[in-house]
């Protein structure tokens, strides 16, 4: 324990143990949430099955069982699908509006950014619903915690792809209203392949009315984006530029930066 | 069928009622702040409900959440999302009304430890809790990080050594582990 010592302080392990403990006094301890943990776990296990089951099973408006032997996450036994069918107002869309963003190819590699844009259920009846099917879709909004949360909001996920390898960039719900006006701007910025990258891939929200969009990178240079509602595809690549998305009240871009340099700044400049 | 779901339920809640505290408190020293300790304990405890089949029939449950947790608190760091390692103020620090002096001094102890521990790199700091709060032995907390025993004793020491360095915390060690 001597060998520890680098001040002159006459100090022993078992004092910072002493501190630690006082310390650790310091938080408040409530009352146990066993409910709200118990309700996160089976959102995780559904989840979990979901993400394992892909494509290949649909659990949306399915009764029954599905084994689950053999995929990661399950535990070999059989389980309900998640709901019953639920009938619904035809009007409601269960689920998302998917928009591609952008497309490139960088290494050789192809990337994409796409929004999944998830309309406002109006009642508990269509949140259940599309609780289910944002359950398959691995798109689950962590601030809520129970369906009905889901009402009067509509959901956002942007995610990336590289390589084939996919992960969520932005998540977002919006109330009735909730849109972007003049020159505001919501933007996030990630890298390409991965997140550790520096951040050179940004995505953002901007009002329907802008037509000009500069996002400034940290060498100084900077890439002006127009709009672009004919989706122009050149070489397979459907350019950077400020596009509407389905079902979304706003408009949205996506720029990335040379490699080199990353994100700065982005700004609705006209 | 049902009626073994619900009896793993009820064993889990049982579970999280007997072990919140002691999680919360732990999870308090390695995230220095009072919702992000709940947030990482109930993420954690998620995580063991989904593995409860399992888990709460193996013989150490204990060994497995305090793994997850510090996965959970790795990772958290590896993505470099948003963590309070260290109150911006004493507000999130303390929450009791300080109504005397000890009271006043005690909190202010709690923060020096606190913001100490923020600037350890999170394995040493993982390594400090796990040995010296959870009293761990090198070879449990070594189970629980997922590395090696050297590993822990070189991240603990130099954990250690820094705490050490640091003159508030050195202040507060040397009239006797706290004003209590």
């Amino acid at each position: 324990m001597s060998a520890d010592r680098e001040t002159g302080h006459e100090m022993t392990n078992t004092d910072i143990a002493l501190l630690l403990a006082d310390a650790a006094d310091g938080v408040e301890i409530g009352i146990a949430p066993t409910q709200a943990v118990i309700r996160g776990g089976r959102r995780r296990r559904a989840r979990r099955w979901a993400v394992a089951a892909g494509a290949a099973l649909a659990i949306v408006g399915t009764t029954g069982t599905v084994a689950l032997a053999g995929l990661p996450g399950g535990d070999g036994h059989r389980v309900a699908a998640t709901q019953p069918p639920t009938t619904l107002p035809n009007s409601f869309q269960a689920e998302p509006h998917n928009t591609t963003l952008a497309s490139g190819f960088e290494d050789g590699k192809a990337w994409n950014v796409s929004v999944d844009v998830w309309g406002a259920p109006r009642n508990a009846a269509e949140a259940q619903a599309q609780l289910t099917v944002m359950t398959e879709y691995g798109e689950y909004p962590g601030e809520i915690s129970e369906a009905s949360d889901l009402i009067g909001k509509s959901a956002i996920f942007v995610s990336k792809s590289y390589d084939g390898k996919a992960s969520m960039m932005i998540h977002q719900m919006l109330s009735k209203g909730d849109r972007q006006r003049g020159t505001d701007l919501v933007s996030g910025a990630s890298g390409l392949k991965s997140s550790s990258e520096p951040a050179r891939l940004v995505v953002g929200r901007i009002a329907k009315s802008a037509q000009q969009v500069t996002c400034t990178w940290k060498d100084g240079t900077s890439t002006v984006l127009h709009r672009d509602p004919a989706n122009t595809i050149v070489n397979n690549t459907l350019l950077q530029g400020i596009r509407p998305a389905e079902g979304s009240p706003d408009a949205w871009f996506v720029c990335l930066a040379p490699k080199g340099t990353s994100y700065d700044k982005a700004e609705v400049t006209g | 069928m049902g009626d073994r779901k619900e009896a793993r339920d009820k064993e889990f809640q049982s579970f999280v009622t007997g072990r919140w505290p002691r999680l919360l408190r732990t999870a308090f020293l390695l995230t220095g702040e009072q919702h992000a300790a709940e947030d990482l304990v109930q993420s954690t405890l998620e995580q063991v409900y989904v593995a409860w089949r399992r888990v709460g029939s193996a013989d150490n449950p204990e060994a497995y959440v305090r793994r997850v947790m510090i996965n959970a608190h790795a990772r958290k760091h590896r993505r470099r999302l948003r963590e309070f390692l260290a109150p911006k103020d004493d507000s999130g620090l303390v929450h009791e009304v300080a109504d005397t002096g000890d009271r006043i001094a005690q909190a202010d102890d709690r923060g020096v430890l606190l913001k100490a521990l923020a600037q350890l790199p999170v394995r040493q700091r993982e390594a400090v809790v796990l040995r010296y709060w959870e009293d761990l032995t090198e070879t449990q907390t070594a189970e629980a990080m997922g590395c090696s025993v050297g590993s822990v004793k070189s991240n603990a020491a130099k954990g250690i050594a820094k705490l050490r360095a640091i003159p508030g915390l050195a202040d507060m060690v040397s009239s006797g582990g706290g004003r209590k």
